[in-house]
């Protein structure tokens, strides 16, 4: 059973209730887009999945096998087997790229050439530091320290929020590559619904802490819940709600 | 009131069992020289020059206002002795290690807390790895050592601030300074200043360590997590000295009293 899977989760954090009886699973090779509005849960719920944050209720099961976050040792070969990129390019920034690259493992060093020409990233900034990075350039190493340590699930949190149209389909073919090429599960948090439709196996929509819609992109697209709709029109109303 | 009592017990709680995951994590898995020594230079080295200032100018302070004490009996002849005693147990490790709390305390735990609010920290867990000893060990051991090794320094600077001063505004030149100054400062004294130097080290460094790597709450957090280390430094620093100038004393008699029986 080769899959991720999250059963009934939830967590409150300050007063709110952040999930609610959250299930989803991603199988290898599968790209599993989990859309919702700025807030409402998202970078908390691949947090949670990988223990960073510990949940109230529900379960995290990967492979079959149940996560045990409250035991920091037993969640190293969890994290080993999910890697997750951070919504923030979250880099070292004490450390040369390079250096960010090969953390904790120099023998990372072998794989660094292509997988930075995959990413189209040019040589030279290895020895530059994050600072010297644009933000677009920071994304995309981050992402590459990721990969360097070859998950079997990949974790994106936002993963192409604030770059431009070009580097937003080089990112979105890093993706698809990923779950076709090299059998990867991928969970994609995003409001990037353009992303989505084109990458997308299935869509799953969480409004208030709750799953509110699932389905393949046409079903999204025929979907009348509010969201969905307003979502579709790219037109949401940031005023209401929270 | 007692809210605030339980809180404080709570947060010496969680500081102590922080250190003592740190210290196992030490023992266990070592610390790695190459970031140790880039840890030293950071925090040691480029904190020389401050130290030697202040250690300089403590020292030339303490031995102004005893002279101006001594001066009144026309006992200036002890002034070399009493005023150095007096820098070496008590004052000088004080002052310089509050000095140095400033300096690297407040340093580690920004850096921390940015670490810890940016995710670098999550980050290395996501990497499979442990925060606590791949970025805290090394910073703390190397903090505790400089710390060490610089109030050790700034002490062996506030004896020539005072022999400076001595002779060049007070008229009491350095033979006379040194004369009976083993009258005063028995290897006891010195042991003391040793003995303080060190702990005064592992505070600031378990100390910043502590509140810097639990920061949460952007930036608002980092800048609570910098004054809770500065506030707490300082009280522990006080507080320790007492206690173990204290201690020390009672031990000291202890053996004085074995001695003679
Ligand atoms: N450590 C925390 N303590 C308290 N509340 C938190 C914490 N982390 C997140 N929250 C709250 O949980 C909610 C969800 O945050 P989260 O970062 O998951 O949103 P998001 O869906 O990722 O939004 P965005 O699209 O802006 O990244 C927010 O209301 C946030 O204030
Ligand atoms: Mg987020």
């Amino acid at each position: 059973m080769n899959m991720l899977e999250v059963k009934n989760l939830s967590k409150v954090l300050g007063e709110r209730q952040v999930l609610e009886n959250m299930s989803l699973s991603v199988q290898q090779g599968e790209i599993l887009f989990v859309l919702g509005r700025s807030g409402v849960g998202k970078s908390v719920l691949l947090k949670t999945i990988v223990g960073l944050i510990h949940q109230d209720k529900g379960e995290v099961w990967i492979d079959g096998e149940k996560t045990h976050p409250e035991r920091e040792l037993a969640m190293v070969a969890v994290r080993r087997q999910c890697g997750l990129v951070f919504q923030s390019p979250a880099l070292f920034d004490s450390m040369t790229v390079k250096e960010n690259l090969i953390f904790g493992d120099e023998d990372k060093a072998r794989h660094i050439s292509a997988t930075m020409a995959w990413l189209k990233l040019p040589e030279k900034i290895l020895n530059f530091y994050p600072s010297e990075l644009s933000f677009g350039f920071q994304k995309k190493v981050s992402l590459l320290r990721t990969l360097l340590s070859n998950p079997k699930y990949l974790l994106f949190d936002e993963p192409t929020t604030g770059l431009d149209p070009v580097t937003t389909n080089l990112v979105n073919d890093v993706i698809r590559d990923c779950a076709k090429a090299r059998n990867m599960g991928c969970l994609v948090v995003s409001h990037d619904l353009q992303s989505a439709y084109h990458l997308a196996d299935r869509i799953v929509l969480i409004d208030q802490g709750k799953i509110a819609l699932s389905g393949t992109p046409s079903n999204f697209k025929e979907s009348d819940y509010p969201l969905a709709v307003a979502f579709r029109k790219g037109t949401i109303n940031f005023a209401e709600g929270y | 009131m007692l809210k605030a009592i339980n809180k404080g017990i709570e947060g010496l709680g969680r500081w102590a069992e922080f250190s003592i995951r740190v210290f196992k994590t030490f023992t266990s898995k070592g610390v790695s020289s190459t970031s140790l020594v880039e840890q030293m230079y950071h925090v040691g080295v480029r904190s020389l020059p401050i130290t030697i200032v202040s250690g300089l100018f403590v020292g030339a302070i303490l031995a102004i206002q005893i002279n101006l004490q001594l001066k009144d009996f026309g006992a200036q002849t002890f002034l070399g002795g009493l005023s150095t005693s007096t820098t070496l147990r008590n004052l000088g490790p004080v002052l310089i290690a509050f000095l140095l709390s400033g300096r690297v305390g407040a340093f580690t735990s920004a850096e921390l807390g940015t670490m810890a609010i940016t995710d670098q920290l999550n980050a290395i867990r996501c990497l499979g790895m442990d925060p606590v000893e791949k970025i805290v060990v090394p910073r703390l051991v190397a903090l505790t050592c400089s710390s060490f090794l610089l109030l050790i320094l700034g002490l062996g600077m506030t004896v020539v601030g005072g022999v400076v001063i001595s002779s060049a505004h007070l008229g009491v030149n350095p033979i006379q300074f040194s004369q009976n100054i083993s009258l005063f400062v028995s290897s006891w004294s010195i042991g003391i200043g040793v003995v303080k130097s060190f702990l005064f080290g592992l505070m600031i460094g378990t100390i910043s360590c502590f509140f810097g790597y639990h920061t949460a709450g952007g930036a608002r957090g980092v800048g609570r997590a910098v004054k809770r280390t500065s506030v707490a430094t300082l009280v522990s620093i006080i507080l320790m000295d007492f206690l173990v100038s204290t201690a020390l004393e009672s031990l000291k008699t202890f053996f004085e009293i074995m001695a003679n029986s």
